[in-house]
C-alpha cells in the first residue's frame, strides 16, 4: 500500500470512526462490542477494496459499508444457530473440531451470500440437487420445469458459489 | 451462453482462460445430473481435462469449490441454508431500520485481490522451486506454484504472498533501514532479521519461524503477536494458534521433501497433488489410512510407486495426470 493511500486511511479513521462507532452502537441496540468489531470490519473492507470516498462521501461510504456488515453479521448469527441445533442433535464423541467448525460457518455463510442473490428457483434447484440428493429429472419435476431448465439453474447456482467460495 | 462479466473477471484474477472456465462449470453441472449411467460424459470430461493443461488450470478452480461445497454434510445443509431466505434478510433490514428503502449494497464489496497471479512479481510454476535474491539483499524461495507481489518503494519495503503460495523468507541478510512488511491472506508480518516459512494454501495460513522473530497482524480485530524461533502459527476463522514448528516442518519443502508425520492418505495426496499437474485423488476406502516418512519432491511418481510398496493400495493411472488410488483388490 503507498504512502498516500495509508495516510487517507488514516484521517478518514480519524475523522469518523468515534462518529461510526456511535452510527452503529446506535443501529445495533446499544450493543458496544459489536458496534467496535464492525468499526474494525468497515475499515478493513474499505482498505480490501482499495476504493476510496470522494470529498464530502466519507461518512455516507462508511456506512454504506457497515449497513452491509450489519446484514451479513445477522445472517451469520441465524445461521450460527441453525448449525448449533444440528450439532447438539448428534452424539458428542461426532463432534467436529472447532477449527471444522469455524470452516464450516464459513462456508456456510459464503453459499448462504451467494445464493441470495439468485432467484428462488434456482436456489431450490441447486439446494435439491446438493442436500437432498435429488437427480435433475426429479428436480424438474418437482420445480415444473424442463430439465435444461435445471441446468440453467445449476449453472448460474455454480458460477455465484465459484465467485464467492473461492474469493476472499 | 455467454460468459457473464463477473466470471470473466475472476477468470482473469486467477490466470485462467474465461471461455474454459466457462466449460469446466458446464462439465461440473452435467457431472451432478445424477441420471443413471453417467460413464460416457465421465469419458469425455476426462477427455476435455487431457486435451489441454488450460482446461485442467480451469478445473481446478471448480474442482475446488466442489470440495467446499462437498465439506459440508447434507443434513448441515438443509438444516441451515433455506430454499426462501428472504424472511431473514428482511428481518436484517428491519433491524436497520431500513426495510423497503430499497437499499443496494455496495457491489464493491465483491471485489477482491487487486493483485493479479499471473502478474505478480515472482512465480514459481507447478513442481517448480525456485530462489530469488530480493532488491534489498533478502532471500525468497518459491514453492509450487506459488506467486509474490513486491512493492519496495522509498519508505517500505512490501511483500503480497498471492492465495494458494508457499514460500519461505530470509530477511537476514538485508541490511536495509526501511521497514519490511508481508500480506499473506488478511494478515500482516513484519520479520525482524528473520527466516521464515509462509504458506496460504487451500485457505489454511501459517507461518513458521526458523530463525529471528515475526511479529504477527492477525487482522479482523485480533491483537498482534511476537513468534519467536522455533515457533509456528496456523491462521483460521476460528483464531491463532500457535505451536512448537515440528523438525519435520523445519526440513520439508526447502529442502526437496514432503515430510509425512501421522498423515492421513487424502491430506497426504492432496499435499502431493500441489506438484503435480492434473487431479490426483483416492477413493473414501482409503483415504483415513495413516502414513508417516519423508518422501522426495522432484519425481511424485516415484513417490506414488513406493506408497503402493507400502500400503494396501493401488494407483491407477488414467492418464499421466489423471491419477486415482484406490484400495488393492
Amino acid at each position: 500500500m503507498s504512502k498516500a493511500l495509508q495516510s487517507e486511511i488514516g484521517s478518514l479513521y480519524h475523522d469518523h470512526a468515534g462518529w461510526l462507532f456511535g452510527w452503529l452502537r446506535g443501529r445495533l441496540g446499544g450493543d458496544t462490542a459489536d458496534a467496535a468489531d464492525l468499526v474494525q470490519d468497515t475499515y478493513v473492507r474499505l482498505m480490501v477494496s482499495g476504493r476510496y470516498p470522494g470529498p464530502g462521501e466519507s461518512r455516507a461510504f462508511l456506512t454504506q459499508i457497515a449497513k452491509g456488515l450489519v446484514i451479513d453479521m445477522h445472517r451469520r448469527r441465524a445461521l450460527e444457530s441453525a448449525y448449533r441445533e444440528v450439532l447438539a442433535q448428534q452424539p458428542e464423541a461426532q463432534a467436529p473440531s472447532s477449527e471444522r467448525q469455524a470452516i464450516t460457518l464459513e462456508t456456510l455463510a459464503r453459499i448462504d451470500k451467494a445464493l441470495d442473490a439468485l432467484p428462488a428457483r434456482v436456489r431450490r434447484a441447486f439446494l435439491l440437487s446438493r442436500f437432498e440428493g435429488r437427480t435433475y429429472p426429479q428436480i424438474a419435476a418437482s420445480l415444473g420445469v424442463s430439465q435444461s431448465a435445471v441446468r440453467k439453474y445449476m449453472l448460474r447456482a455454480l458460477q455465484a458459489c465459484l465467485l464467492t467460495l473461492n474469493e476472499a | 451462453m455467454s460468459t457473464p462479466a463477473a466470471l470473466r473477471g475472476y477468470a482473469e484474477r486467477q490466470g485462467v482462460d474465461p471461455a474454459r472456465l466457462q466449460a469446466a462449470l458446464d462439465w461440473q453441472v452435467a457431472l451432478w445430473a445424477g441420471e443413471g449411467d453417467d460413464t460416457a460424459v465421465k469419458r469425455d470430461w476426462a477427455d476435455w481435462l487431457a486435451a489441454d493443461a488450460a482446461n485442467r488450470r480451469a478445473w481446478e478452480q471448480v474442482e475446488r469449490m466442489a470440495q467446499a461445497l462437498e465439506g459440508i454434510a447434507p443434513e448441515v445443509g438443509r438444516h441451515t441454508l433455506k430454499p426462501d431466505n428472504r424472511i431473514s434478510r428482511r428481518r436484517a433490514l428491519g433491524l436497520l431500520g431500513l426495510a423497503g428503502a430499497g437499499v443496494v449494497l455496495g457491489p464493491m464489496l465483491a471485489s477482491s485481490t487487486p493483485v493479479r497471479r499471473t502478474l505478480a512479481d515472482y512465480r514459481s510454476g507447478v513442481g517448480e522451486r525456485r530462489r530469488f535474491a530480493l532488491p534489498d539483499g533478502s532471500a525468497l524461495m518459491l514453492n509450487t506454484d506459488s506467486a509474490v507481489g513486491l512493492d519496495f518503494s522509498a519508505g517500505q519495503r512490501h511483500l503480497t504472498v498471492l492465495p494458494g503460495s508457499e514460500i519461505a523468507l530470509d530477511s537476514r541478510a538485508a541490511g536495509d533501514p526501511r521497514p519490511l512488511s508481508v500480506a499473506l491472506g488478511g494478515a500482516r508480518l513484519q520479520p525482524d532479521q528473520a527466516h521464515a516459512l509462509l504458506r496460504d494454501v487451500g485457505g489454511a495460513r501459517e507461518v513458521g519461524v526458523l530463525a529471528g522473530t515475526v511479529t504477527l497482524s492477525p487482522g479482523a480485530g485480533q491483537p498482534p503477536q511476537r513468534l519467536a524461533a522455533g515457533q509456528r502459527a496456523r491462521l483460521s476463522a476460528a483464531g491463532v494458534r500457535i505451536e512448537a514448528l515440528s523438525v519435520a516442518q523445519r526440513h520439508g519443502w526447502t529442502e526437496g521433501v514432503l515430510q509425512a508425520d501421522r498423515l492421513r492418505l487424502e491430506d497426504f495426496l492432496a499435499e502431493l497433488g500441489r506438484y503435480r499437474h492434473g487431479l490426483l485423488y483416492c477413493d473414501d476406502q482409503v483415504a483415513d489410512l495413516v502414513l508417516s516418512g519423508a518422501y522426495p519432491l522432484r519425481d511424485t511418481d516415484y513417490v506414488l510407486e513406493s506408497l503402493v510398496q507400502a500400503l494396501p493400495i493401488a494407483v491407477h493411472y488414467r492418464t499421466p495426470w489423471l491419477v486415482r488410488v484406490s484400495a488393492l483388490s
